[in-house]
């Protein structure tokens, strides 16, 4: 190559890899344990930087006075740098910078939708909310009984006993309630619900049949686990945990790869595409960008596993053209970048909890609490105008001072402000979204980034079911609030037509657009998160959902994850793929 | 389990318990010294309205007679008493912050239009500046501004309340002197009785 050439220099790396891993969250971190665990030397890829385990936290255990700016942050920073990211609420010094700026990753939205993204390594296992629940046949049945999308190619036997195996790792915190829909786990001692809390559980037994609320199923252990500490509860996990104690790439399943001495993780690393040998049909190699230099390198692989998130890996699919794949790598179907989904939410309710008074908490729980979904689940809870349900997260302290109302100013306010306010209880819930094929993201080859990458297009709306389910999530979460006796009851639902509020992407659940299921004509993945036209080529970040449920996502996407390994490397071994 | 959190008066020899004059509140204002990563000036934020005054610092004279109304403002809202006030807490350089790092240029200079208005308007009133008044003149002229629905004084009153709030149980004097410093290793308790703190967690 001259120095006057302007074609990228591409470095090819001589020996290939037995597993290449595109991602370092919390599949891609799942799927680099796993793989080397098993024995098969592993490169994970990670596009942004490195974040190194308790030294990069750099704001835990900080007190307000000694956080920049008491925790805010230069508007015009935020309105300039990251418009997206902003609408999370989640910036401050402590968090702001496990988020990407948009300006160095814009994307395209015809309608509202909120790609929120975490570029760094560990991902946004950093900073996720870590509520953690299984799905359900009433999950994995639905498209099938309702003939939407397509069928979901598992079900619930096939993946509990990799929900029981993630569960034992991560360390979950919960309490089993012997529900059909939200089955039980492989649980650590649950955290202990707040006064206000039991107060509104009792209301709810006594005055609902037909629901019931459980303290929050979180990633966050609760006693010593596996060489992690339990949690301290010192408050905001997302400023970053020395201890561990919640679940992280960082804390659990980096180090575990790294121990087995077989990872190399290379961070900086924007992977471009995927190449496919015309002959075999099979994956040969990633191609990466560096983040940094630009130079392209080509990494060969064994085995890929597409761990770079929903919409992200879907991407990399799509701009992975080849003549076997014109149309994106593995889309025989066309479905790829199709069906595109989130959770609905932004429907909450809060009301002040009566008496109680003389008692308060101490310490920061990491958790909340949990009404699982009791809408759809049998004849009597059908609903007429919506299919699916939704559940409620919520918790209940006494007010600080923090957006307290106030009166007058002076000894008065002082006197005010010494102590806490009351009780209040507040809920919001999590609604399912259904798959539709009109839900879609594509790349648009007129606009690239800073790479050269096509820039993601995302036209994704809510739709009628969703609509009608938020009115009945308003009505119930008022009239559980009321039957506890709360007064002052403000409901709210942000969502408007075409606006930011409650806009999809919101939720940061975004899933869907390299659907599993059991025909290859319209899906683009089987049962094993395996591509059904490339075999050595496996997607188990959210992409893969063929339907949203309502409960939180990234458990199931970790027992997908290592079920996948353990199905490729068994495939391997018998030189299947 | 004991949860108390009996609070016990500041050392007088701690920095937050002296009691510091208005003059030299000025010049800690100017030294810049606040737990902002950034802070300037509170006189030179407060000239911004006033491009030519910016760099000024104390010779800016608008930006000196805010800096002492602000100051007066914050110290009525949330006064010293037998804990820190406002001044002592350095809410008024913790404004100043916010005016220069975290508000727009344009929310800034509203701002200090409306500071300027405000003391204007109280210059004609009672014939001098709000920071001259007695304590009771200007607690007078703060519940007509924080009741003056007519204008735009009360939705300053309650944005002035607010930063003052803000700045002051975010401040270590504040926080510590007013509430219970929560224990960054203690248990989840969700039920203790409130006697035994006695007051409100620090958050």
């Amino acid at each position: 190559m001259t120095e006057h050439s302007t074609a990228p220099m591409i470095a090819t790396s001589s020996e290939p890899w037995d597993a290449i891993v595109v991602g370092s969250g919390i599949t891609g971190g799942f799927a680099a344990m796993e793989l080397t665990r098993r024995g098969l030397r592993t490169l994970v890829l990670e596009r942004g930087p490195d974040v190194v385990h308790g030294r990069d936290y750099l704001y835990e255990h900080k007190r307000p006075w000694q956080m920049p700016s008491r925790g805010m942050l230069q508007r015009r920073h935020l309105d300039e740098v990251k418009p997206v990211q902003s609408r999370t609420g989640f910036m401050h010094p402590g968090m702001e910078r496990w988020f990407v700026d948009d300006t160095e990753y814009p994307y395209l939205e015809d309608r509202p939708f909120s790609w929120i993204r975490g570029y760094q390594v560990g991902g946004r296992s950093l900073t996720w909310g870590r509520q953690s629940y299984r799905l359900s046949d009433l999950d994995f049945e639905a498209n099938a009984r309702e003939g939407i999308a397509v069928d979901w190619p598992i079900r619930y036997q096939e993946l509990a006993p990799w929900y029981d195996y993630v569960e034992g790792i991560v360390g979950i915190s919960g309490r089993n309630e012997g529900l059909g829909q939200l089955p039980d786990g492989n649980f650590l001692p649950a955290m202990a619900f707040s006064r206000g809390e039991e107060h509104f559980k009792s209301a709810l037994d006594a005055h609902f049949d037909d629901r019931m609320m459980t303290i929050g199923r979180t990633a966050v252990i609760t006693q010593p686990h596996r060489g992690r500490a339990g949690c301290h509860y010192c408050g905001p996990c997302s400023m970053g945990c020395s201890t561990g104690s919640y679940f992280s790439s960082q804390s659990v399943t980096l180090p575990a790869a790294r121990a087995t001495g077989l990872m190399t993780l290379r961070p900086d690393s924007v992977v471009e595409s995927v190449l496919v040998d015309e002959t075999t049909q099979r994956a040969s190699a990633v191609r990466v960008i560096d983040r940094v230099s630009k130079e392209v390198v080509e990494y060969r692989g064994k085995l890929i596993f597409l761990c770079a998130s929903t919409i992200a890996s879907t991407q990399i699919m799509l701009n992975s053209i080849s003549d076997r794949f014109p149309n994106g790598l593995a889309n025989d179907s066309g479905a790829l970048g199709h069906y595109l989904m989130d959770h609905h939410f932004k429907v909450s309710a809060r009301g002040r909890l009566p008496g109680m008074l003389d008692r308060y908490t101490e310490g920061y729980r990491p958790n909340g609490i949990y009404i699982p979904r009791f809408r759809n689940l049998n004849k009597t809870s059908t609903q007429p105008d919506f299919l699916r349900g939704y559940g409620y997260q919520g918790g209940s302290g006494r007010q600080s001072w923090r957006g307290r109302e106030m009166q007058g100013f002076g000894e008065g306010l002082k006197d005010q402000l010494r102590e806490p306010g009351p009780w209040t209880m507040g809920l919001g819930a999590f609604g399912e979204m259904l798959p539709d094929a009109a839900n879609t993201m594509k790349l648009d080859a007129a606009q690239t980034d800073a790479w050269g990458m096509p820039l993601v297009r995302i036209s994704c709306e809510i739709g009628p079911n969703e609509l009608a389910m938020r009115k009945d999530m308003a009505t119930n979460a008022v009239e559980m609030l009321e039957a506890a006796g709360a007064t002052d009851i403000k409901s709210s639902d942000r969502y408007t037509p075409g606006g930011i509020g409650a806009e999809a992407g919101l939720a940061i659940h975004e899933m869907g657009t390299a659907r599993m299921g059991r025909d290859p004509a319209t899906s683009v993945l089987n049962g094993f998160n395996q591509a059904h036209s490339v075999a050595n080529l496996f997607v188990t970040d959210g992409s893969c959902m063929t339907s949203s449920a309502c409960q939180n996502p990234s458990l199931t996407y970790m027992a997908l994850t290592a079920r996948a390994v353990d199905y490729a490397v068994d495939a391997m071994n018998r030189r299947d793929i | 389990m004991n949860h108390s959190r009996q609070w016990t008066p500041a050392d007088p020899d701690q920095p937050h318990a002296r009691r510091i004059g208005r003059r030299q509140f000025l010049t800690l204002s100017a030294r810049a010294l606040s737990t902002m990563a950034a802070a300037s000036l509170l006189p030179d934020a407060l000239a911004a309205s006033n491009p030519e005054h910016a760099g000024d610092l104390l010779t800016s004279t608008a930006g000196i007679e805010n800096a002492r109304v602000l100051s007066q403002i914050c110290e009525r809202i949330l006064p010293g008493t037998d804990t820190p006030g406002a001044i002592e807490a350095g809410v008024p350089d913790f404004i100043a912050g916010v005016l220069n790092i975290v508000y727009l240029d344009a929310e800034t200079q509203r701002f200090v239009s409306q500071l300027s208005a405000f003391n204007a308007a109280t210059t004609t009133e009672y014939g001098r500046p709000f920071d001259q008044l007695t304590t009771a003149q200007q607690d007078n002229r703060l519940s007509a501004m924080a009741s003056d629905e007519s204008s735009n004084e009360a939705a300053f009153f309650a944005e002035l309340r607010q930063l003052t709030v803000y700045g002051y149980y975010t401040s270590e004097p504040g926080a510590t002197s007013e509430h219970s410093l929560t224990d960054y290793m203690a248990p989840w308790n969700g039920d203790i009785a409130y006697d035994d703190v006695g007051r409100m967690w620090t958050g």
